[in-house]
């Protein structure tokens, strides 16, 4: 009896976890379509009169809530601002490496042999060059732009896609009831579309929530350093290398972009792990 | 050559139909061949039903794979209506090849289960009948469903939501729906309970008498292919021993293997079964990569003389025997 209530009560207490997660991921979704439109105040704006003032300073256009950086800006505008690039970007990074890596890792799982030892090949040499090595090397030859910074990062996560649906496709292969699409003579577009990739799907979508928080932090990371993808007003990572010279001093300038970090990818892998739990068919009317 | 009733071109015709296996291909090591079939010839009317029996690793999968098309042969013919298939282009393969299907082992795993009933059971329409539309596809499939005894209520449910018969008779109306000729139906109730066998065994035969469809049928149970087939082949090691008609080779079996079996088979009289003195089978099958020279049952074979290490023992029909018997001393 005392087992099961604690079950129910955990249950209930990781159902709030999900839908605070989600609650928070739409506010950042709408703050990332938005833009600055949804900012409290003009993210833009310096003032060097109001320059590292503390949360809850009341300035010239309100009250700076979450308080100022080193020019006076306000800092839960920048971080409102900062959401779409970090948003997007690695949103559209996840993509570009789960369609990349997804249809590499089908083709060569549903080929075998051969095709798959040399998709292995390839993943093991990606994954023997330190990621940032590579993407400070890429981003710093060329200039940083959105596009190049997108594809950087997607370098950076397509090898997991490529090898989960790799050895997946190659169990799903082995499944009677794709011989029974070959004896109906279905071509192999059917066989990957149709049969391997539904059945693939809910591991791929788990991984890449996974793989968003990673980006995010890669974006970050590529900001912090001033290669990341160039904006008007600083993005999260930029915040924290802006803030870093006065961490002793004013706490709240690193503090926040960081807190915001680690909410959203925090959110997001709450979420994907809840998604995995839902889509298994065997799961589903459970609970 | 034993011929089977029937005039005419048979619907299906085995010419010395073989498969060998290289296994263990390595940068430094030889490959080693296994032959998982060798020199099979058979021949099935339409409408008629042709049992293949043997234990596991005896060729009998490796040949209704070829049968369907999804294995290439290495040497040898399949006829289907007297157009040989085996050397067809892709094209004209595929179509040749659509009148065959197949039903599978697992009930479960031969179904998608990301995909509705209906869907599955659909399938073979959105390959070859693309002329219909979707919502006639959709009704034939309902249809099929219906037949075989899934009502519309269920044909909206997820793979893993029926039971094991239920599933094998989705299998099953899978594999009729389009213009169908052929079907192989490998060990098709070997994972079923006892009690639902019976019960797709008769829809199997039903479905028989009203589509006028030839079914390969597959097992390692006799009492099963008994009850089903017109025609038996028993196989060991890759090579066909006895094949004939049904009764006669399970009531006057010439092979000795053939003999082990069916004494292997329960009796259903206790009495009966406690008076007789079966023959049991010693020893393993021999690797299929190693297989013994001469006859290859004569490991195992309590009649086996010098003769039989030196001269393999042609399929053929011996002292006046309706069935052929690949065996010296019949």
């Amino acid at each position: 009896m005392a087992a099961m209530a604690r079950k129910l009560t955990s249950l209930r207490g990781s159902q709030i976890i999900v839908a605070l997660a989600l609650v928070f991921l739409l506010v950042l979704a709408v703050m990332a379509v938005t833009g600055d439109l949804m900012a409290p105040m003009n993210a833009a704006r310096q003032s060097l009169r109001a320059r590292l003032m503390p949360p809850g300073f009341e300035g010239r256009q309100g009250i700076h809530w979450l308080g100022t950086d080193s020019v006076g800006r306000d800092i839960l505008s920048l971080i409102v601002a900062g959401a779409r690039p970090a948003i997007l970007v690695s949103g559209f990074a996840v993509a570009l490496a789960a369609l990349f890596g997804v249809s590499l890792g089908m083709f060569a799982g549903y080929r075998g042999g051969r095709m798959g030892g040399l998709l292995l090949y390839i993943t093991n040499i990606q994954l023997a060059f330190p990621f940032f090595l590579l993407a400070v090397t890429i981003v710093g030859i060329m200039r940083p732009s959105i596009p190049l910074v997108v594809f950087v990062i997607a370098l950076g996560c397509w090898v997991p896609f490529a090898r989960i649906s790799y050895s997946e496709t190659m169990q799903v292969v082995e499944q009677e009831y794709i011989e029974a699409v070959r004896v109906m003579r279905g071509g192999t577009a059917r066989i990957l579309l149709r049969h391997v990739l539904p059945n693939i799907l809910p591991n791929i979508l788990v991984l890449a929530t996974f793989a968003l928080g990673t980006a995010i932090v890669m974006e970050s990371g590529l900001s912090f350093v001033g290669l990341g993808v160039p904006t008007k007003t600083p993005t999260w990572g930029r915040m924290l290398s802006e803030g870093r010279d006065y961490i002793s001093t004013a706490w709240w300038l690193t503090f926040f972009p960081g807190l915001a970090i680690f909410l959203l990818v925090l959110s997001i892998n709450v979420c994907g792990e809840r998604l995995r739990d839902i889509t298994d068919p065997k799961q589903a009317g459970k609970q | 050559m034993h011929e089977p009733s029937g005039n005419g071109i048979p619907l299906l015709e085995i010419r010395d139909l073989s498969k060998t296996y290289f296994i263990g291909q390595g940068l430094f090591r030889e490959p080693v061949e296994l032959n998982a079939v060798s020199g099979v010839s058979l021949r099935l009317d339409k409408g008629q039903t042709l049992g293949i029996v043997g234990e596991s690793g005896c060729g009998k999968s490796t040949l209704s794979r070829m049968l369907a098309g999804t294995t290439g042969a290495t040497s040898g013919r399949i006829l289907l209506e007297g157009q040989d298939v085996t050397n067809l282009p892709e094209r004209q393969r595929n179509k040749a090849l659509q009148h065959v299907q197949m039903v599978f082992q697992s009930p479960y795993s031969s179904l998608n289960p990301r995909m509705r009933i209906a869907d599955i059971v659909r399938e073979p329409l959105d390959v070859h009948r693309r002329d219909l539309s979707a919502k006639q596809r959709g009704e034939r499939a309902l249809e099929m469903l219906e037949r075989v005894g899934i009502g519309k209520e269920m044909a909206q449910r997820m793979p893993h939501q029926l039971s094991g018969g239920q599933q094998q008779r989705v299998g099953i109306a899978r594999a009729l729906i389009s213009d169908v000729r052929l079907v192989i139906c490998d060990e098709p109730v070997s994972a079923l309970d006892v009690s639902v066998q019976a019960q797709v065994i008769n829809l199997l035969r039903e479905l028989q008498t009203s589509l006028q469809v030839s079914y390969v049928f597959v097992s390692h149970d006799l009492a099963v292919v008994a009850n089903i087939s017109d025609l038996i082949a028993v196989m060991y090691l890759g090579k066909v021993v006895e094949y004939g008609r049904a009764q006669d080779v399970l009531q006057s079996p010439r092979h000795p293997y053939t003999q082990a079996l069916v004494d292997s088979a329960n009796v259903p009289d206790p009495a009966l079964e406690k008076s007789r003195t079966p023959r049991i089978l010693k020893g393993e099958i021999p690797k299929p990569t190693d297989p013994p020279s001469g006859c290859r049952f004569r490991t195992r074979c309590w009649m086996a003389q010098e003769r039989c290490a030196i001269e393999q023992p042609e399929l053929k029909q011996r002292d006046g025997s309706p069935q052929s018997v690949a065996c010296h001393f019949v």
